[in-house]
């Protein structure tokens, strides 16, 4: 039977969010002819809501015959928890006075900790190959 | 457009290459990707796929003709193109095509089990479960300035901008029933922002005076999405009882929601200054928009004026005073909420006004109608080598024209007071610190809406139906609880420093504090604090090598009232 509302229930909601990157990189150039350079950021990131001790009042309670309220689990969906890799490796070589070889390697990777939404795991792996004209 | 784009620059890469002058590099090459796992994240907005890329860089200055290219085409969904024409000085003009990627998330609804245990009344279905979600992004820019020699006083600009936005995204329609029920589809998008406009600038001795006028257009051309709505009826007794209060239900068929009307917005600008009246630096400034609805008609008007002061004070010291005064005005609506008759039921033929006394029509106002003022004034000084103390006062009043913030109040006054000292105490060494401290007085907060104390009273007209029932409108008066997210008083303090460690290695270090809360409204509060921290070392021994370590570390800690209508029902 549908009765109505008949209050709420009310409780400080605390959430923290921290995150922390860490990033190398250099360019470093061996010979007249070569340019090596690598770059890495890695970063973890998380938003986490504290358990809501929700409650109300026995008048409250008392007229809700027809329903249950379990809130322990609640703050777990908007739990959002992440890792993060970006690293690239690129060369150049100088083949003559007017070609350059290229390559680069870059390596994305994301890890879904806490699959609030559907789980946003996955990686990359991009490997390009060029050949540089200069005029 | 991709096809004109490239066969644009293939003839400006033709006649360029042609011409004796032309300096720039052509690269080809190929990209191998492979990708595991879902893309939404780990490539949001990056291509997947394998393929050939081209990427050139062209110089070509003729006797009367500059020409420069720059290209980088990567995928059909990844490319990134400028070009620079000049012809004799007179005409000068840069256009830039950019192109991206999106990749959108699908959410599963699974939030939506998440708080009832027994039994369980809010539920989704999801159309397209399977569906992976992405909006290609175009932009198109174009600036052309004409400044001819016999007029060097004045210079006129054409500029054109224009946006698109093409793909699919997750659309969701809620059902009459407060979210009891969410239906999520796929939804298409394609959507054309276009700027158009004229840029004049004159000259007069020290005194310059720009103007300025864009018109924009806005239309979404993707049909708008639609929803067959769940049968209005009694959910428990599942008869028809809701009629006198729902306006439509399923014998409406499919009905559009999320509609997106096409929009105008047209732009004003002037601007006037000059660096020397008097020994001030002096611009005065103004600006008038006007947003419409074409469907509805409805306007939003914005009317700004400012003025900036600045001049030296002696050979140490600087005054600056900036004030603005805007308005925002928007149409009124009158919402005259469509009252069906019950069917059924002890209140058949009657209206739900006619039942309860509850006139659901309304006159909606907007809160974004306001005048806002707003001024800082900011004095410097130079108290000894490479050290100097700042400080500045800055104020804002907001008087909303129908919102009220507190009772029978509808104005926000902020004050800030900042002080920041730097200084290089020693050859390599520098540092600055800076404090705000600021004060809100009645910030922008929703009064009585959540949060009752105690149960909800069953009304003199409770339902004949389900006795010890009361009607919506009464919880929604019987809120007491106001919510923000706005502070009342907040402090930060930052602080940086740049160190020279030796001939070849630099290192920077900052740190940022930020604590606020509103400690003004009933029954609830809310409060934020914030903290970040980066740290930087280069380290460049040689022209040969050079490297770099950074680190960057955050928190941001938030605490806000929380209240759960406990529905039996």
């Amino acid at each position: 039977m549908t009765l109505g509302q008949f209050g709420t229930s009310g409780a400080l909601a605390t959430s923290e969010m921290t995150y922390s990157t860490f990033a190398v990189g250099s360019n470093f150039k061996p010979g007249s002819r070569v340019t090596i350079g690598l770059n890495a950021t890695y970063t973890q990131a998380e938003e986490l809501v504290d358990p809501l001790g929700l409650g109300a009042s026995p008048e409250i309670l008392a007229k809700l015959t027809g329903f249950s309220y379990d809130f322990s689990t609640w703050h777990t969906y908007v739990d959002l928890r992440s890792t993060s890799w970006d690293a690239t490796a690129e060369a150049e070589v100088k083949l003559s006075s007017v070609l350059t070889g290229v390559f680069s390697y870059t390596y994305l990777d994301f890890n879904d900790n806490s699959r609030y939404l559907t789980d946003l795991t996955g990686n990359l792996d991009i490997v390009r190959l060029g050949l540089r004209w200069t005029f | 457009m991709g096809k004109v784009t490239a066969s644009f620059i293939s003839f400006l890469l033709l006649a360029a290459a042609a011409a004796a002058q032309t300096t720039g590099t052509v690269t080809v090459g190929g990209r191998a990707v492979n990708d595991r796992g879902a893309p939404e994240r780990a490539a949001e907005y990056l291509p997947t796929t394998s393929g050939t890329e081209l990427a050139l860089a062209l110089e070509a200055a003729l006797d009367t003709v500059y020409l420069a290219v720059d290209s980088d085409a990567r995928e059909g969904s990844d490319q990134v193109h400028h070009l620079r024409v000049e012809l004799n000085r007179l005409v000068r003009s840069h256009t830039s095509f950019t192109k991206m990627p999106h990749r959108l998330v699908h959410d599963p609804l699974e939030n939506l089990r998440g708080a009832v245990k027994m039994p369980v009344v809010t539920w989704s279905t999801d159309l397209d479960p399977t569906a992976r979600y992405r909006v290609d992004y175009d932009l198109l820019e174009n600036r052309t300035d004409l400044q001819l020699p016999q007029a060097g006083w004045l210079t006129v600009s054409a500029i054109y901008r224009e946006q698109w936005r093409q793909g699919h995204r997750q659309s969701l329609a809620i059902s009459h029933c407060s979210t009891c029920h969410v239906q999520s589809q796929t939804r298409a998008v394609d959507e054309r922002t276009r700027d158009a406009g004229v840029v004049a600038q004159v000259r007069a001795g020290s005194w310059k005076l720009e103007g300025s006028f864009v018109a924009r257009d806005f239309e979404e051309k993707a049909p708008t999405p639609t929803r067959v709505y769940e049968l209005a009826e009694q959910p428990a007794l599942r008869q028809p009882l809701f009629n006198d209060r729902v306006w439509y239900d399923s014998k409406n068929g499919p009905l559009p929601y999320g509609v997106i009307p096409p929009s105008e917005k047209n732009t004003a600008t002037a601007r006037l200054s000059n660096p020397n009246v008097g020994g001030f630096a002096v611009t005065l400034s103004g600006v008038s928009t006007r947003l419409e609805n074409l469907t509805t008609g409805n306007k939003v008007d914005f009317d700004a004026i400012a003025l900036a002061v600045g001049r030296r004070l002696g050979k140490k010291g600087t005054f600056a005073l900036r004030a603005r005064s805007y308005t925002i005005d928007s149409t009124d609506y009158f919402v005259d909420v469509p009252e069906p008759k019950a069917v059924a039921g002890p209140y058949a033929g009657k209206s739900y006004y006619e039942r309860y006394g509850f006139q659901p029509d309304f006159l909606r106002q907007s809160a974004i109608d306001r005048d806002v003022t707003e001024a800082s004034a900011r004095l410097s000084y130079r108290v000894g080598r490479g050290s100097s103390l700042i400080g500045e006062y800055t104020f804002q009043n907001i008087d909303r024209a129908h919102y009220e913030v507190a009772p029978g109040k509808t104005d926000t006054l902020t004050q800030r007071l900042k002080l920041a000292y730097s200084a290089r105490p020693a050859r390599g060494v520098n540092f600055r610190l800076e404090g705000i401290l600021a004060d809100v007085r009645r910030p922008f907060m929703t009064q009585n809406t959540a949060c009752q104390t105690g149960p909800l009273q069953t009304t003199p007209l409770p339902s004949p139906i389900v006795p010890g029932s009361v009607q919506y409108y009464e919880i929604y008066r019987s809120r007491i609880g106001d919510m923000t997210a706005s502070p009342s008083s907040y402090v930060q303090l930052k602080g940086t420093a740049a160190l020279t460690l030796g001939p070849t290695t630099n290192a920077s270090l900052s740190l940022l504090w930020w604590d606020g809360d509103n400690t003004d409204q009933d029954l609830t509060n809310w409060s934020r604090t914030t903290t970040a921290a980066n740290a930087q070392v280069a380290w460049a021994p040689n022209e040969s090598f050079q490297a770099f370590v950074a680190a960057s570390t955050g928190m941001r800690k938030l605490k806000s009232w929380v209240c759960v209508p406990l529905m039996d029902g």
